[in-house]
């Protein structure tokens, strides 16, 4: 299980690996830095063609001011700068093409900064020159030709001046020894007429025509050297060979990218195979569930069925234990009825007899009883005949008076001792058939064993002598009169039944029972012993198992004990246990509540 | 040629699309003046106005400030950048050439430090690329400010004002770089908008006199304006001292200085090649050139058009031109120079 577990781990992260990296690799292409770049590398072109515009057009005095040159320069150099940072989803061969095409854009840059630095210098003086050769020049021929000696230098400043013209317009080179020429000539006539009031201006204008002629070849020179410096093929090629790496960056990404899709569709497959085995396992799940269900619904019938059994099992047992009990009770009164109906008959007969005896008596009394009131109405009336006498002395003779006034009051006294013996049977008879109540009474729990013991006397007195140890200062106790009898009928009865074993009919010698109750704290404790045979090891755990017997068939339900606990413990909240011994007898213990739990409640 | 000329023609088809950085350029509005007047567009003049805000970082700003005017920067706390550069003398000392360490004199004249933020390259050969780097020159100096660094550093570190300021513009505090990015940011602060000519470029017409755009147009057609063209009127480009008639040879007692460019490049053509001076607020920083021999503006006019221009001058005209060049006086923090 453990390793399934790990295995599903393992194959998660497997899974999230490739999926990052695919999805690193397919989104590798930055499109702000892409942006970026091209925009750099166009901006550069732009910059160049823009720089090779102004140099034209300040070579052609388009342009009157150079702030241009060096801003754009400086703008450029910052691009260049800005595009040594090359992208990171360039390839390293790429990376290395464009660094070394920058590196070249820089050197070619420096060329221009260079070359241009020069063509603003000599441009400036160059057009200056080509300003004011023709207007001082014009002015010149003017001014020459209206005066007698100015012709020659008309003509050699003519010649100078359309020369001039032509060179400033081409770049004609081979004019240069013509214009030397010419110089030479209007040098010539100035030297020749020193003090001619032109003369210096004269000088001047020569002067220009060899700045002239010194400085714009330079000019054309820088101007073609600053406009065919490869910058602009150099800007184009980085341009393509950046678009190049860029499809290629573009390229790989999008086989990143299909990887990712088939990735994603294989994973989206899987789940939906996972979707689809779900719903399967669910739909088996559910049929399972269904088939539990009903199966269990069966068996919580078939459990609602034993419920109901037991339930009818438990009132059938209740019932058959009422039953039992009522059994156990009928047996204990069945076993006391011979006993008791022999305690009442002995007294019942000899009050029988006694009472038979009396009227015979009487009738032995009744001839002497006559005698004596004819004597006493012969008295009355004269003096007593002899006769009647004679008639009473023979009558108290027969009547036997000594004896019968010894025997009668005796007799009597007998009987009166045998009907005070059958009322106590009968009260405590009584007593023990205690009308069951459900209420607990308080009861007089000395008095109440007594009668038990009454009751039960036949059964015991043959084998055993009685002792009891009553504390008088016991207080009632809370009972349910009936139960509390019946237990201590059983065990007493029990008392018997084990001393029976050891002493036989009891021609041998009785044993002992000794019943005893005192107050032990909130308790009454009730004890109960025999010199009986004691309760065998092996039996000690059943004594109070239902149904448990040792005696025969017939003569025992085995509840008594079972009830016993049941009437003490359960219904009582009191405490029932034995010491015993083998061969020793058996004490039982019984402890009772001095007040119930109910009313410990009241009183709480 | 041809080639030259069919790239012309489509370089100029091309430049109505593309349209060149400068022109990018935001051309800066100004509020109180009114746009450009009808009929003439001054899009087109060589000049063009300063702008009249720049971004830049204030505090960097105020730091580079308080160094500019701090004395410790040299070597025996004497001096300071403003010592040369001073902000009340247009941005100069108006000496012929400046005064360093112990009275000792410099090789050559102080340019404005106004505008010099608007310089293609710094210092009168343009040996520094850019303000920066120009921190360098002056204050490692033997004649100027003869510091080192560390003494610098050190000097700055152990004022508590300067390692908090520095610590809130730059994280690793006061360092060398530090130091001259923060007189950098202030130098390129230091710019003079609102000059008279500027209004006028803006289309104010009664900015500048009849007689001061009469000097303007003097100004382009004797040909000053090829050189002195753009933002600065100047400071864009590099070119001959005497380019039509020679200017040393005439002064005389050649120095090292003189060979401008040269000591720079070594090469032959750059001999007496200089950065062209911003015309900026020229009425304010006699005397002029790399050697501080013109001491008057018409002094100098007179001789830019004898050894740079090659032509006669009538006084007239060299008059109207320096009358022009006064308009060029702009406004430093809202207040005229």
């Amino acid at each position: 299980m453990k390793l399934t577990w790990i295995k599903i781990f393992l194959l998660g992260a497997t899974v999230l690996a490739l999926f990052a990296h695919l999805y690193t690799k397919s989104s590798s292409v930055k499109f702000a830095e892409h942006d970026r770049y091209e925009r750099g590398l166009q901006r550069l072109k732009q910059l160049d063609t823009s720089f090779n515009v102004d140099v034209l057009k300040a070579r052609y005095r388009l342009l009157n001011n150079y702030d241009g040159f060096a801003e754009q320069l400086r703008e450029s150099s910052e691009t260049l700068g800005d595009l040594r940072r090359i992208p990171v989803f360039v390839a390293s061969a790429g990376q290395a093409r464009l660094g070394l095409a920058l590196t070249n854009f820089s050197r070619l840059l420096a060329q221009k900064q260079e070359s241009i630095e020069e063509f603003k210098t000599q441009n400036s003086v160059v057009r200056n020159s080509l300003a004011y050769f023709p207007t001082a020049g014009s002015e010149l021929v003017r001014k020459a030709s209206v005066t007698p000696d100015g012709r020659e230098l008309q003509l050699a400043f003519d010649e100078l001046m359309r020369v001039i013209l032509v060179y400033s317009l081409t770049a004609q080179e081979e004019l240069e020894p013509q214009i030397q020429m010419s110089i030479g000539k209007v040098r010539a006539w100035a030297d020749a007429n020193p003090a001619h009031a032109d003369a210096d201006i004269v000088l001047g204008l020569v002067a220009h025509a060899r700045t002239l002629l010194l400085r714009k070849p330079k000019v054309d020179a820088l101007t073609s050297r600053l406009v065919s410096l490869p910058t602009g093929t150099e800007a184009d090629a980085m341009l393509r060979t950046y678009q190049q790496e860029f499809a290629r960056a573009l390229q790989v990404t999008q086989t990143y990218r299909l990887a990712l899709f088939l990735c994603c569709v294989a994973l989206l497959g899987g789940i939906a195979w996972a979707i689809r085995a779900l719903r399967q396992s669910n739909l088996h799940l559910e049929h399972r569930v269904r088939e539990r269900t009903s199966e269990l619904s069966g068996k919580n019938t078939e459990l609602q069925t034993e419920i109901a059994d037991r339930k009818k099992a438990e009132e059938e047992r209740q019932r058959m234990e009422v039953q039992l009990r009522h059994a156990q009770k009928m047996e204990s009164i069945g076993q006391l009825a011979a006993g008791i109906a022999h305690e009442i008959n002995t007294p019942t007969q000899f009050i029988g007899d006694n009472t038979r005896f009396i009227r015979d008596s009487f009738g032995d009394l009744k001839p002497l009883l006559d005698a004596q009131t004819r004597l006493l109405a012969a008295a009355q009336a004269g003096p007593v005949p002899p006769t009647l006498l004679a008639e009473l002395e023979s009558a108290a003779k027969t009547a036997d008076v000594d004896y019968l006034s010894e025997e009668i009051p005796k007799a009597l006294g007998q009987s009166l001792d045998g009907i005070e013996r059958v009322t106590n049977i009968v009260r405590a008879m009584k007593e023990f058939s205690h009308p069951g109540t459900t209420e607990k009474t308080a009861l007089n729990l000395n008095r109440a064993i007594e009668s038990t013991l009454t009751v039960c006397c036949s059964e015991w007195k043959y084998v055993a002598e009685m002792v009891t140890d009553f504390d008088v200062t016991l207080p009632s106790v809370p009972v349910l009169p009936g139960e509390f009898n019946q237990v201590v009928l059983n065990i007493v009865i029990n008392a018997t039944h084990a001393i029976a074993d050891v002493v036989g009919d009891g021609s041998k010698g009785k044993g002992a029972i000794k019943v005893s109750t005192r107050r032990d704290g909130d308790w009454a404790e009730l004890r109960i012993g025999d010199t009986g045979t004691g309760i065998p090891e092996s039996t000690r755990v059943k004594v109070f198992d239902p149904f448990f017997t040792t005696k025969g068939v017939g003569k025992g339900t085995g509840q008594g004990l079972a009830i016993a606990h049941n009437v003490v413990v359960e219904k009582h909240g009191g405490t029932i246990h034995f010491e015993t011994e083998t061969g020793k007898g058996t004490t039982f213990v019984i402890r009772l509540p001095l007040q119930s739990a109910s009313q410990e409640r009241k009183a709480a | 040629m041809k080639k030259i000329i069919t790239l012309l023609l489509s370089a100029m088809l091309a430049s109505a699309r593309v349209s060149p950085a400068w022109a990018q350029q935001p051309v800066p509005v100004q509020a109180r003046t009114p746009a450009a007047s009808a009929g003439e567009s001054r899009a087109d003049e060589p000049i063009k106005p300063i702008p009249t805000t720049l971004k830049l970082n204030g505090r960097k700003v105020a730091l580079g400030s308080k160094l500019f005017h701090e004395v410790r920067l040299s070597r025996d706390n004497s001096i300071s950048c403003a010592s040369c550069h001073s902000l009340e003398k247009g941005g100069t000392d108006r000496r012929t050439r400046s005064v360093g360490l112990k009275d000792a004199e410099g090789s050559i004249n102080a340019p404005t430090v106004f505008n010099s933020g608007f310089n293609f390259k710094q210092f009168w050969d343009g040996r520094a690329e850019n303000l920066e780097t120009q921190v360098d020159g002056p204050t490692q100096a033997e004649a100027e400010m003869g510091s080192k660094w560390e003494d610098v550093l050190q000097k700055l570190r152990a004022d508590a004002g300067y390692s908090a300021a520095f610590k809130d513009s730059y994280p690793d505090g006061v360092q060398r770089q530090n130091v001259k990015d923060a007189i950098a940011e202030f130098e390129r602060s230091l710019i003079t908008p609102n000059s008279r000519f500027d209004r006028w470029l803006r289309g104010d017409d009664k900015a500048i006199t009849t007689e001061e755009l009469e000097g303007y147009r003097k100004f382009k057609s004797y040909g000053c304006s090829s050189c002195h063209q753009g933002v600065n009127v100047g400071g864009n480009m590099f070119e001959t001292l005497g380019a039509v008639r020679e200017y040393f040879a005439e002064r005389g007692n050649v120095t090292k200085a003189d060979l401008g460019r040269f000591n720079v490049t070594g090469k032959e053509e750059d001999r007496h090649v200089f950065k062209v001076p911003s015309l900026r607020n020229v009425a304010l920083t006699p005397p002029y050139f790399h050697d501080g021999s013109a001491k008057t503006l018409d002094a100098a006019v007179r001789a830019m058009a004898r050894y740079q221009l090659g032509r006669p001058l009538p006084d007239a005209d060299a008059a109207l031109i320096a009358k022009f060049l006064q308009t060029l006086t702009g406004e430093y923090n809202g207040r005229p120079l």
